[in-house]
């Protein structure tokens, strides 16, 4: 089933929705489509899921080299004085949203972080002395950026602890990262061609924390 | 208590093939910890609140049980280098096991506790098992029978296997397949890169069901009378259906399409992205 035009523009509000800056006649005609249309039910399920995640990172250590980066882009937004509580998801901004989320909320960067805290000058910061309103703001704005760090760190891990594992082993998890990389090019091929496509960001989200997932694990075996 | 048992610590120039042979006393909420290098672990149960740790090792290692409080831990160390021990393990029936153990197979049977296990470069085989059943390989399969537990199961270069499991699935493997057989779990998750998803089980009432692959075909037998909505979404994908179905005309030149099944009560989600869908009855997979 194709999506109508109709979709695809209500599907841009749905962020607004959310953050509940839509007109009343507006709010009105979207629940109105949001009761015919799946497409739009599905992707406002998967914001409020973001929205939700991001919530939930209040409560856990950040990684501090993270954080740097972190606290630099709320000066920046405080600098540029936005206030309230606010942000604005496209569909396909959606994808590295959600990884990312998962991935600091499933501590992954902070058990990476534990790796370099002999290296690291700065403080453990925790995300609550943040201000309240970053945490989708944050997602929104540092979502690519930041999966792109945590692949980073991830690898610099398994760089460090590369000579604790067999080489065979390495080689085999380096060819099923291709693999997975292949993947992930190939979805964002087709994303570029269908940017709109909801089961297309959504397998491009899976497969990035396909990613995540089995560099975190192959970092925790390096403990073994 | 805390008592510490040197089982074996001869330290010989020569490495002569040894086995150790030791029977401790335990609680019977024990939660029994191993730590191996390399060699096989084989667990089974037994009715006795007591371990019997028999190991087979060279002359230069050391295997060493620890007891603390209701933690017991099981570790070989080698003084010549790489500990390569085969354990077996019989353990009570509730005993919780981690066991981490990089270059080993590891076996465990009739256990009704917690079970964690991590390998590098080895199977792991589980049956049984309630409560949380977590494995992990690097290189090798993961197979598990007979278990009421959730289980989280992952490998990277092997694959996925699950039968007669009734507790909550979460299966995942980069390059292999996922194979879930008479399973009757409610919520299940499965995920492959290049492989395929194979699933002959009982789709239950308000279940969900998620099956992705990348580069691989999903295969699913449907029970009679199943109820689900199942949504089918793929970039190039065949989809192919052996049995009456719904679907609205045209909907699947889109390659992404749904449809109900009885009251629509489960959900079922199937992703290919460059494979094929397939949807058969039950009893009608063995050709696949």
């Amino acid at each position: 089933m194709e999506m109508s035009d109709s979709t695809d523009t209500w599907r841009d509000r749905l962020s607004d929705y959310l953050d509940e800056a839509l007109e009343d006649s507006e709010r009105s005609e979207l629940e109105e489509h949001l009761e015919g249309c799946e497409e739009c039910r599905e992707t406002l399920v998967e914001l409020r899921q973001v929205v939700a995640r991001a919530g939930s990172l209040v409560d856990a250590p950040p990684a501090r080299d993270l954080w740097p980066g972190i606290a630099y882009r709320i000066r920046e937004t405080e600098e540029g004085g936005r206030r309230g509580r606010s942000f604005a998801f496209s569909v396909p901004q959606l994808a590295a949203a959600a990884v990312t989320l998962v991935a600091l909320s499933s501590g992954i960067a902070w058990q990476i972080a534990g790796g370099f805290s002999a290296r690291q000058a700065e403080p453990a910061v925790p995300v609550a002395q943040a201000p309240a309103q970053t945490g989708l703001l944050l997602a929104s704005r540092i979502a690519s950026h930041d999966y792109e760090s945590a692949i980073a760190q991830i690898e610099h891990v398994l760089d460090v602890g590369r000579e604790r594992l067999d080489t065979a082993t390495v080689r085999k998890v380096e060819e099923k990262l291709a693999l997975i990389d292949r993947a992930i090019d190939e979805a964002r091929q087709a994303l570029s061609a269908d940017p709109s496509n909801a089961y297309l960001n959504r397998y491009l989200a899976g497969t990035m924390r396909r990613k995540l997932d089995l560099l975190r694990r192959t970092a925790a075996l390096t403990e073994l | 208590m805390n008592a510490t048992i040197l089982a074996a610590a001869l330290s010989t120039l020569m490495s002569v093939p040894q086995e150790t042979d030791t029977l401790i006393a335990v609680p019977g909420d024990v939660r029994i910890t191993v730590e191996q290098v390399a060699g096989d672990v084989t667990v089974t149960t037994w009715s006795q609140n007591q371990v019997r740790v028999l190991a087979d090792h060279g002359s230069g290692d050391t295997i060493e049980l620890e007891l603390d409080g209701n933690e017991l831990s099981i570790s070989a160390h080698s003084n010549t280098g790489m500990a390569i021990v085969d354990f077996e393990l019989t353990v009570p029936v509730s005993a919780a096991l981690e066991i981490s153990a990089p270059f080993a197979d590891v076996r465990i049977t009739g256990t009704q506790g917690n079970v964690s296990v991590q390998t590098v470069e080895g199977d792991i085989h589980v049956e049984g098992g309630r409560g949380q059943v977590d494995l992990q390989a690097v290189d090798g399969d993961v197979m598990v029978f007979g278990s009421e537990a959730t289980v989280q199961a992952a490998s990277v270069d092997g694959d996925v296997m699950l039968s007669d499991v009734s507790g909550d699935v979460e299966a995942q493997t980069v390059d292999g397949d996922v194979i879930l057989k008479d399973a009757s779990s409610d919520n299940v998750q499965a995920a492959t890169v290049d492989g395929d998803i194979l699933w002959d089980g009982d789709i239950r009432d308000s279940g969900r069901y998620s099956f992705v692959t990348h580069d691989g075909d999903i295969i699913v037998g449907v029970q009679p009378g199943a109820n689900a909505k199942v949504s089918v979404a793929s970039f190039d994908a065949d989809f192919e259906i052996d049995f009456e179905a719904s679907l609205e005309p045209g909907e699947q030149e889109s390659r992404r399409f749904s449809f109900v099944l009885g009251s629509g009560s489960a959900r079922m989600e199937l992703e290919s992205f460059d494979g094929s869908i397939h949807l058969t009855r039950r009893g009608h997979l063995s050709e696949e």
